[in-house]
């Protein structure tokens, strides 16, 4: 066989094994699967969807729909493990709040209430305990949601690292909202509401662990007006968005091309990044691209109401350098491209290990 | 002034292409070896090689210092890091290498304290703000980190740190090298040089290349462009039936490196009589180990270990790519049973190894003339 | 990276991602003892902590 040739049939077999639904065959849980990567989707993919088996889990979106006579909602949760408890931008209980908003305004429903699980380390000092009190109330008030319902468990010294968060939020699907990852048609412009990479590095600067600094928070916001800025611009021109969090845009990117079978392209040069975080990411060797946000989403909508749709963004609060980075292609499907800022094209895979753990 | 953006544009890529473009003698096929990890990092981050012509071949050679660390050290660092009390350090991507039962990331899940750092610094750090732990730095890399390593172990003993040791894999990039060239199999045309280890060792040490070997070299920097000027000087050589080190990280690299460097190396290390590379074999004269002046600081004289030598799996190609005898694709395991989520060697598990570069970075459509 | 401010007694720099802001850019603590002496504006190049060599400017 022709070296090209070899060479051919061997892309094609990373392809196919690329295409085929993961396995969970790891002997033990590392901290790979909390990354956001290809170990995550194995695990959810291989054994979470197989055994839970409902439709709406399988549809692998932030939030799960159900109609309920009638009424179409929309139910999601999210723990937060990060460490440390409080950093520059944000503290555990608005990263809390946020998380689970966000999940439902890009599935286009309007955030209506959250639940709220603590678990407690003993020994937690009251103050930080009233401190996450008050900045979950505020985050809530601002994003316009009703804290219903809780639960409180206390853990000995030594575990919970002071405290897990985990919300659960339920919200209603707005009438505007057409989306679903099936709907990507390639022409379909990709767009992205701010600058990258600001939370994961906030956090490891935070961490204090490496000789280095920067003023670099947390973007932690709610996205439920950018979500409805672009449900009035575009409606069904809408096809779908994604909160990028854990793994970044890089991923959020990798699993809708899988999820829908299109290819996207990407220009590197289009994605705006603070000049902060890209030294910062520079000198640590990693990628922005591959780093958690807590405030940023990914939209794609049809060429047609591109333009309306990011100057609709762009007119949000937070949102001024919402960008149009790209596009959904028929080829290669299912894999993501990046036109580099020099020029040359590879391909944009997946996370295997974890850069950054315990961001979010 | 941006002397990095520079680097990276777009229009003087192409411009200098162009110029690659006509100085290739038509029907001829080029292959020219990167021996520097970062090299094949930045080749394939930035698709460089979608700007060359298909008859120049670009061929990932041994310089990648995570690839050529054998299963057994892996298994010796694990020893160390199941020890109680120990806190294990070492760049992110040493933790993935797989080791006879298992990777650091692994012993980790398992119980081991192991952490990431990125720099020796961080991991004196640790020790220093955990004075009831020993603390551990894995050492790896050419001599482009053994001056980092060689600095801290220094701080180390100047300020009276007891609780930190190091497990010394550094080794240098001239033997293998050598190696290389004396390997029947091989046919290269020319060399692109290491950048940062010519800012240590300086470019005297590659002229046993052309001298001995009569191979052109070219060291060149790590943006896009400074890849595509070297390229561009190691054709005008072969054109011109030239055969020398030359040097086009100016900006950077000085002609005999950096003395100071290479006088803490001196004073740190030594020289092992041979080192055990993966894919390679022995090679004497190519590994460092700490001098007696600090061996007080080593690892392997502080801890127990195996010492154990541990074969490659028999499917694993490693040897033969880090040789560039072969490329990633034509291993028989790549991409089938040797993937980034389950690599067999450890070209696979680098960011700066040949196999997980195409991996990850591979170029999906190339069209590229022929010339 | 560019050299913002120096400790000259523990023989360290603080250090600015190139073609950064400055201040508020990214910074990292950089060992100069291989290529001291440096001032602030200087470029270095940095691996694993520690400066390697001083960046000529372009001609």
């Amino acid at each position: 066989m022709s070296a090209t040739g070899r060479e051919e049939r061997i892309l094609d077999i990373i392809e196919t094994a690329r295409a085929k639904r993961p396995r969970f065959r790891d002997e033990r849980v590392t901290m790979a699967h909390g990354a956001g990567g290809k170990a995550t989707q194995g695990m959810i993919e291989g054994l979470f969807v197989p055994a839970f088996g409902s439709p709406a889990l399988a549809a692998l979106g932030d939030a799960g729909l159900l109609a309920v006579d009638g009424a179409e909602l929309a139910f999601t949760t999210d723990a937060f493990v990060v460490t440390p408890l409080r950093f520059p931008g944000g503290s555990i209980g608005e990263l809390a709040v946020n998380g689970t908003v966000n999940d439902l305004a890009v599935a286009g429903a309007r955030p209506l209430a959250l639940s709220l699980s603590l678990i407690l380390e003993e020994g937690l000092p009251s103050d930080a305990l009233r401190a996450e009190v008050d900045a979950i109330a505020r985050a809530a008030k601002a994003a316009g949601v009703e804290l219903v319902a809780g639960d409180t468990k206390v853990v000995e010294r030594g575990h919970a690292d002071g405290m897990y968060v985990t919300t659960a939020g339920i919200g209603r699907r707005d009438p505007r909202s057409a989306l679903s990852p099936g709907a990507l048609r390639p022409g379909d412009r990709i767009l992205l509401s701010g600058t990258i990479g600001e939370h994961g590095t906030a956090i490891m600067l935070a961490r204090g662990e490496f000789e280095l600094g920067a003023e670099i928070a947390s973007d932690t916001r709610s996205l439920w007006p950018a979500a409805d800025a672009l449900l009035e611009a575009a409606g069904p021109a809408l096809r779908c968005m994604r909160d990028a969090t854990r793994g970044g845009v890089a991923s959020v990117l990798n699993e809708l091309a899988r999820a829908s079978g299109v290819g996207l392209l990407a220009r590197e040069a289009a994605v705006p990044v603070q000049p902060a975080v890209a030294g910062a990411c520079e000198l640590l060797g990693i990628d922005p691209l591959y780093v958690a946000n807590e405030g940023v989403l990914v939209a794609f909508v049809a060429p047609q109401a591109a333009d309306a749709a990011l100057a609709a963004l762009r007119s949000v609060a937070g949102c001024e350098q919402a960008a149009a980075i790209g596009e959904v292609r028929a080829e290669p499907p299912g894999m993501v491209l990046v036109e580099t800022s020099f020029g040359g094209r590879r391909v944009m895979d997946q996370l295997v290990g974890d850069p950054l753990p315990r961001i979010c | 002034m941006r002397f990095v953006d520079e680097f990276r544009d777009a229009e003087l890529g192409r411009a200098v292409a162009t110029e690659i473009l006509a100085a290739v003698e038509p029907g001829r096929h080029y292959k020219l070896m990167e021996v520097c990890g970062g090299h094949t990092h930045s080749i394939y981050k930035y698709g460089v090689d979608d700007l060359l012509p298909r008859n120049v071949e670009l061929v990932h050679g041994p310089g990648c210092p995570v690839c050529v660390i054998p299963m057994g050290r892996v298994d010796d660092g694990i020893a160390i890091a199941r020890e109680p009390g120990v806190i294990f350090t070492c760049f992110g991507d040493m933790m993935r290498v797989p080791g006879s039962e298992g990777s650091l990331l692994e012993a980790k899940a398992a119980g081991a304290d192991v952490r990431m750092v990125y720099s020796p610094l961080d991991a004196l750090r640790i020790a220093k703000a955990n004075p009831e732990r020993e603390v551990v730095f894995f050492a790896i890399g050419f001599e482009t980190t053994a001056p980092s390593t060689a600095l801290t172990l220094k701080r180390a003993h100047a300020e009276g740190v007891r609780n930190f040791s190091c497990m010394c894999n550094h080794v240098t990039i001239v033997p293998p090298l050598r190696a290389l060239l004396d390997s029947p199999d091989l046919r290269l045309d020319g060399f692109i040089g290491p950048g940062h280890v010519s800012t240590v060792v300086g470019a005297r040490p590659f002229q046993f290349i052309p001298a001995d070997y009569g191979k052109p070299v070219v060291i060149a920097g790590f943006e896009p462009l400074d890849i595509l000027h070297a390229i561009r000087m190691l054709l005008a050589q072969l054109a011109e039936g030239r055969c020398a080190v030359e040097n086009q990280y100016t900006r950077v690299v000085p002609w005999e490196g950096n003395l100071r460097a290479l006088e803490a190396m001196a004073e740190v290390f030594e020289l092992r009589p041979h080192f055990e590379w993966r894919g390679l074999g022995f090679i004497s004269q190519s590994g460092l180990r700490l001098s007696d002046a600090y061996a007080d600081l080593d690892a392997e004289r502080r801890f127990a270990v195996p010492g154990v030598r541990v074969a490659d799996p028999k499917a694993c190609q490693c040897g033969e790519v880090l040789k560039g005898v072969i490329k990633p694709w034509e291993c028989k395991v790549f991409g089938t049973a040797c993937t980034p989520e389950r690599p067999i060697g450890t070209c696979m598990v680098s960011s700066e190894g040949a196999c997980a570069a195409y991996y990850n970075f591979g170029r999906f459509q190339r069209e590229r003339e022929a010339v | 990276m560019r050299v913002l401010a120096l400790d000259a007694q523990r023989g360290l720099a603080l250090c600015a991602a190139d073609g950064d802001g400055g201040s508020d850019g990214a910074h990292a603590t950089v060992e100069v003892a291989l290529v001291a002496p440096v001032a602030p504006g200087d470029a270095l190049l940095v691996h694993a902590g520690v400066a390697l060599a001083r960046l000529q400017a372009a001609p």
